[in-house]
């Protein structure tokens, strides 16, 4: 069995059980409310300004001569990170449209088509190619923080001249893939800025269980699990998340800081401040914070498998106790298909 | 081993009258009377965690509800009489014929000792047999039971499936045989719901002949990483063609595309395109799949969203989220589809152009399980012909 197998069906173990236990305690409408004045619109807010930062320092990194130095753009990169990293569990709303979850972050990449695609964009694309409408019907491997990231760290350099006099620049790249996670990042503020409808509050709040549930597989699978390689083989470095800018454990920080602040606001709806979950909480952020930012640095590293196979196991065992103590407060039908199917 | 004889040339006169019958399809919407059974799967009471046959009427209303004596998951209609069958999940020890208008429960079904369902029935086409996908489970393989419905459902034979971890089966056009999707995985109930022996799996679609139980033709996936696509749910389109949908049992770091078409006489089944993010979206999982004229639509309650592809032209159409969806079947006569999920709510999904949804309905009291089944109406009614 795949280990999301193994995952989704000790989650969906401990939802069966919950099901049988269901505390209405809580206006689902109120708690969908509350999250998205309080969680979901700071967080698309950060997003907004942290791209539109990075916009503005790639134009001065790509103005001759350079108004900013290169620290000052990977400095604004590593802000938009943080920012989108704070806002990747969230895949209901605005973000499931027009394939903007993807759009804003095609990974994982184990086929390393983000580096193919834009190769041949530099070599064969002309300025229509960035043109907006262009840009958006292109493959999802051209777009987003991931094609941002090579671009801006695959060792060439964002100010190198173009192939040749008709072609697109680097820096004509980089400012039309963030031009698209800033008018991405603003339509979702936008999107989420009217409140729900009368009568979506469950459906609302089952989905943000949904996505907790999800960000913890993710990251326990596909960031961790994966990298570390199968027992008796080989790590597997560039299946890591942000490989190329070395902030891999970085992000999993990131994305356990909005996590709890998730889950601490969902529980506090109904009234369920657990402090076991709590515990598990402190010690999946410490381990993170205990091994620093570079999860290929970690996994390269002597008993580096281990120690990620290890911090993976601490996120899952912390997914389940979360998510089984949400659902059974909230009363939620999540996962009923999605947790167990055959 | 047992096996059944079933007479030819009752099977050529039923096929005969299903296609007559067929013919009248566009015009049934008009047909169905407001509050007909139009569809059947099976559900969870949300209160009680109680599972449920549950019939909904066109506009998706809950016509009757009847309970189950465990989770149920897909369904199946006899041809010819007023009778659906909902079939018990993995490892499942009953099915219950229901009356598809009152909800009444007019049979049981259980399976021999040593056999278990895996959740899938498809009746013969003159309605007189019942076939379901089983676990013959000290052996590991997989078989197609045998029941006659015309004598309370009796077991009386069974087929091999000619795989492991048989799960969805049709009736392939002409009656004559099934195509079923061995996933290739072995489970045993002593073990649970555990997969078994992933390293060896082996997944197949194999065309199977009713009268003789022989292996007709087998298709199977490429060689290497996609043997790790277990085939499990299928949907027949009109022109014969047999869409799978697939679960990957491989690294997910390495998603493959989870969605084939296969034409008997094909050596080998052919992914359908995908775009890679499309891929990502499904997260290795589709729950259920189901034809619409030339539309195909597959779920994934885990990824939340439904993909679309327009299948002559081998053309990926899009996705569309809704949260935990699973249930997907044809309406009558529309370029739409419907799709049911885990939060009660019955939606529409009309496939023309950008995937969109219509308004739909929510009943907050069931979680809608897999499988959606769409009852066929008045003038399109499969005829049994005895």
């Amino acid at each position: 069995m795949s280990i999301e197998g193994r995952i989704v069906r000790v989650v969906a173990v401990a939802l069966t059980a919950a099901a049988a236990t269901v505390a209405h305690s809580a206006e689902p409408a109120a708690v969908a409310e509350r999250v998205r004045v309080e969680h979901v619109l700071p967080g698309y807010r950060g997003l907004a300004t942290a791209v539109d930062g990075l916009q503005g320092a790639i134009t001065g990194a790509c103005t001759t001569p350079p108004g900013v130095d290169a620290h000052a753009v990977r400095d604004a990169f590593d802000t938009a990170m943080d920012a989108w990293q704070s806002v990747q569990h969230l895949r209901h709303g605005p973000v499931a449209d027009a394939d903007r979850h993807a759009r804003l972050q095609f990974w994982p990449d184990p086929r390393g088509r983000t580096g193919q695609h834009l190769s041949r964009l530099l070599r064969e694309g002309r300025a229509a190619d960035l043109e907006p409408a262009a840009l958006r019907g292109a493959s999802v491997a051209v777009q987003g923080f991931g094609a941002v990231e090579w671009l801006l760290e695959d060792g060439v350099g964002l100010a190198t001249p173009p192939f040749s006099a008709s072609a697109v620049s680097r820096c004509d790249v980089a400012a039309a893939v963030v031009r698209e996670l800033a008018t991405i990042a603003h339509a979702l503020v936008e999107g989420w800025e009217r409140p729900a409808e009368p009568g979506e509050g469950e459906a609302r709040v089952a989905a943000l269980v949904g996505d907790l549930a999800t960000a913890f597989q993710l990251i326990e699978v596909s960031k961790l699990d994966a990298v570390a390689g199968a027992v008796g083989s080989r790590p597997r470095p560039r299946l890591a998340e942000s490989w190329r800018s070395g902030r891999g454990l970085r992000n999993v920080a990131v994305n356990l800081r909005a996590l709890r602040a998730l889950h601490d606001l969902l529980a506090a709806s109904v009234g369920r401040a657990d402090p076991v979950v709590e515990a598990q909480f402190d010690r999946a952020q410490r381990e993170v914070r205990s091994r620093g930012d570079s999860l290929v640095e970690l996994v390269g590293a002597p008993g580096g498998q281990n120690r990620v196979r290890a911090l993976a196991s601490t996120i899952a065992d912390l997914g389940q106790l979360a998510v089984t103590g949400l659902a059974r407060g909230l009363g939620t039908g999540v996962g009923f298909n999605a947790l167990d199917g055959d | 081993m047992p096996s059944m004889v079933i007479d030819r040339r009752r099977f050529l006169l039923a096929v005969g009258a299903v296609a007559l019958a067929r013919s009248g399809r566009a015009d049934v919407t008009a047909a169905r009377a407001a509050g007909e059974v139009a569809f059947v799967t099976a559900a969870r009471e949300s209160a009680s965690g109680r599972f449920l046959a549950v019939g909904l009427d066109v506009a998706g209303a809950v016509a009757w509800s009847r309970p189950l004596p465990a989770r149920g998951h897909g369904a199946a209609e006899r041809p010819g009489h007023a009778t659906c069958v909902v079939v018990g999940r993995r490892p499942g020890a009953f099915a219950m014929a229901i009356d598809r208008a009152s909800g009444e429960v007019v049979d049981v079904v259980h399976p021999p000792p040593g056999r278990h369902l895996y959740g899938h029935a498809v009746f013969t086409a003159d309605g007189r047999h019942l076939l379901t996908t089983e676990n013959a489970f000290e052996a590991g393989h997989g078989v197609i039971g045998i029941y006659d419905a015309a004598d309370g459902y009796r077991r009386v034979g069974e087929h091999p499936s000619w795989g492991v971890g048989p799960h969805e089966l049709v009736l392939m056009p002409g009656g004559e045989t099934v195509a079923v999707a061995n996933g290739g995985i072995r489970t045993h109930p002593a073990s649970g719901r555990r997969k078994l022996g992933i390293d060896t799996m082996s997944p197949s679609l194999a065309h199977v002949e009713l009268d003789s139980g022989r292996l007709v033709a087998r298709a199977e996936l490429a060689s290497g990483r996609s043997r790790r696509l277990s085939i499990r749910h299928l949907a027949l389109l009109d022109d014969g063609m047999v869409a799978m949908a697939c679960q990957d049992e491989g690294p997910i770091a390495d998603a493959l595309p989870l969605v084939a078409v296969h034409r008997p006489g094909w050596s080998a089944p052919e992914l359908l395109p995908m775009p890679p993010h499309a891929v990502a979206a499904l997260r290795g999982y589709c729950g259920s799949v189901a034809a619409s004229g030339d539309w195909l639509v597959v779920t994934s309650p885990r990824g939340g969203v439904c993909a679309v592809w327009a299948v002559a032209g081998r053309r990926f159409v899009g996705l569309h989220p809704l949260a935990d969806v699973c249930g997907v079947a044809a309406i009558d006569g529309r370029d739409a589809l419907r799709l049911t999920n885990g939060l009660g709510q019955v939606e529409d999904l009309s496939v023309t152009g950008t995937p969109t949804r219509t308004d739909g309905r929510r009943d907050a009291t069931l979680q809608f399980d897999n499988h959606l089944l769409r009852l066929s109406s008045g003038d399109d009614r499969p005829v049994a012909v005895t």
